[in-house]
């Protein structure tokens, strides 16, 4: 079945099965593999990709429900050459070990800091709540989530579709 | 076998009843699906058609009607936490709803799937009983409404005929002050409930005029402690202390049925009700207490 959506700013057509999921498609079909999947079952965060401004696993939509969305994944965010600052403040606070959750982590806290620009570290915290880290880098990544804030506060914005 | 189904995208409820009838037990309606799909993954259920609603219009909305707040079946989870300052009756439920899995499945999952999941341990479920909510319900001979109590059957069942759909849960907004509070114990965050307790308290002129009080994950449905209602029913709101909370959470216990399983035992899950019941009153009585 023929769909259309929006991902990372760019408009696409995709043949999506009935059953399939968005974060299968995703990866099937846009290559985009940055979109992590761990659990299966919407525990684990690593799926998190951003569909029209909000947070979702994406290993829990249907394909056929994001018709018409716009979602951006990591690879929406920067990239090698320009990193998003979120991805700078992971970079520097070391937020991550292994990296297979970092994906997702970084995605709830883009969609985070949109919505709360200025947490207390127990908001950070709390935020990073839906997404699991195996190595257990949270501290990292809670002091990540902060310094992404301060990065974002000075205006450090940097040209990204997300 | 690779599991697979058709999709259907009704546009609007009558269509997605039509489908439903002409395609029958087969066929399921997908809200958030963030239940459905692991249920279907797991193959605890088989689903030839699945009719998204996703795409429905006019079922999300969470609208402020004189006497009643109208939460649409699809409005999501983080909907309803959005919702939490738009009158003290949805404090509780936003203060509830934020409890629930995590931010980015309350994003998905929808308060209409969540009552017709049924799950015992539903967190809203005892909320809603207490908030005397019903349930707007559509079926291919037209509409009907039940009470939350009434809708809820069992595990994983509820008053729904094969073809009906949920629309709507009607919270409504006595123009009495109403507070309601919901506690509970849960291992950590991002965890469902062992057990737990919903109130709510109306009061006027100082004087309560209204109590209710129910329990979750301790029956298949939520239960209400009505002999705990009536310690408090008519009492002056100046009156009441920590002695009669304590003597209206004591009738917990009684009513309490809860099973044994892995995540807690009977014993403990009973012994909490009056603990909970007790802490819900309270919250509800301070803020009845303080400032409108």
């Amino acid at each position: 079945m023929m769909i259309r959506m929006t991902v990372n700013g760019r408009a696409f057509d995709l043949d999506a099965k009935p059953h399939e999921r968005l974060c299968d498609l995703l990866r099937r079909a846009l290559g985009l593999h940055g979109v992590r999947v761990s659990c299966s079952e919407g525990e684990c965060g690593s799926c998190t990709v951003i569909m029209d401004g909000e947070p979702v696993t994406s290993c829990l939509v249907l394909a056929m429900q994001a018709e018409g969305r716009e979602i951006v994944t990591i690879e929406g965010l920067g990239n090698e050459d320009n990193l998003h600052p979120i991805q700078e403040a992971f970079i520097e606070e070391q937020g991550f070990q292994c990296a297979f959750c970092t994906p997702g982590f970084i995605m709830a806290a883009k969609a985070f800091l949109d919505e709360n620009p200025d947490p207390t570290e127990e908001e950070a915290a709390m935020a990073m709540s839906g997404n699991i880290c195996r190595c257990g880098a949270y501290p990292y990544i809670v002091k990540s989530v902060m310094n992404a804030a301060a990065r974002l506060k000075e205006g450090g914005s940097v040209s990204n579709t997300g | 076998m690779i599991r697979q189904f058709d999709y259907l995208r009704p546009d609007t409820v009558d269509a997605a009843i039509a489908m439903k009838s002409r395609h029958g037990e087969r066929a399921c309606y997908w809200a958030g699906g963030t239940d459905l799909m692991l249920q279907w993954r797991q193959g605890e259920v088989t689903i030839d058609h699945c009719i998204d609603l996703t795409h429905l219009n006019g079922l999300d909305g969470i609208e402020a009607l004189p006497g009643e707040i109208r939460i649409g079946a699809m409005a999501t989870l983080d909907d309803l936490d959005r919702a939490a300052s738009m009158h003290p009756v949805m404090k509780a439920l936003g203060d509830t709803a934020r409890l629930m899995c995590t931010k980015q499945t309350r994003t998905l999952a929808t308060v209409g799937g969540n009552m017709c999941n049924a799950s015992p341990g539903a967190d809203l479920s005892p909320l809603f009983v207490a908030l005397e909510s019903r349930c707007l319900i559509q079926g291919p001979n037209g509409r009907r409404d039940v009470s939350m109590e009434d809708f809820l059957t069992g595990v994983n069942t509820t008053d729904l005929t094969a073809d009906e759909l949920l629309r709507a849960i009607v919270v409504p907004t006595p123009p009495a002050r109403r507070e309601a509070s919901y506690r509970r114990v849960a291992r950590t965050v991002v965890d469902i409930a062992l057990v737990s307790a919903a109130v709510s308290l109306t009061a006027d002129a100082g004087t309560i005029t209204d109590a209710r009080i129910a329990l979750g994950s301790v029956a298949p449905v939520p239960v209400r402690v009505q002999e705990g209602e009536s310690v408090l029913a008519g009492m002056a709101l100046g009156d009441i202390d920590a002695k009669h909370l304590e003597e209206a959470a004591g009738h917990a216990a009684a009513v309490a049925r809860p099973i044994t399983d892995v995540r807690a035992g009977a014993g403990y899950r009973t012994r909490m009700c009056p603990v909970l019941v007790r802490r819900a009153l309270a919250d509800a009585l301070g803020r009845l207490g303080g400032d409108e």
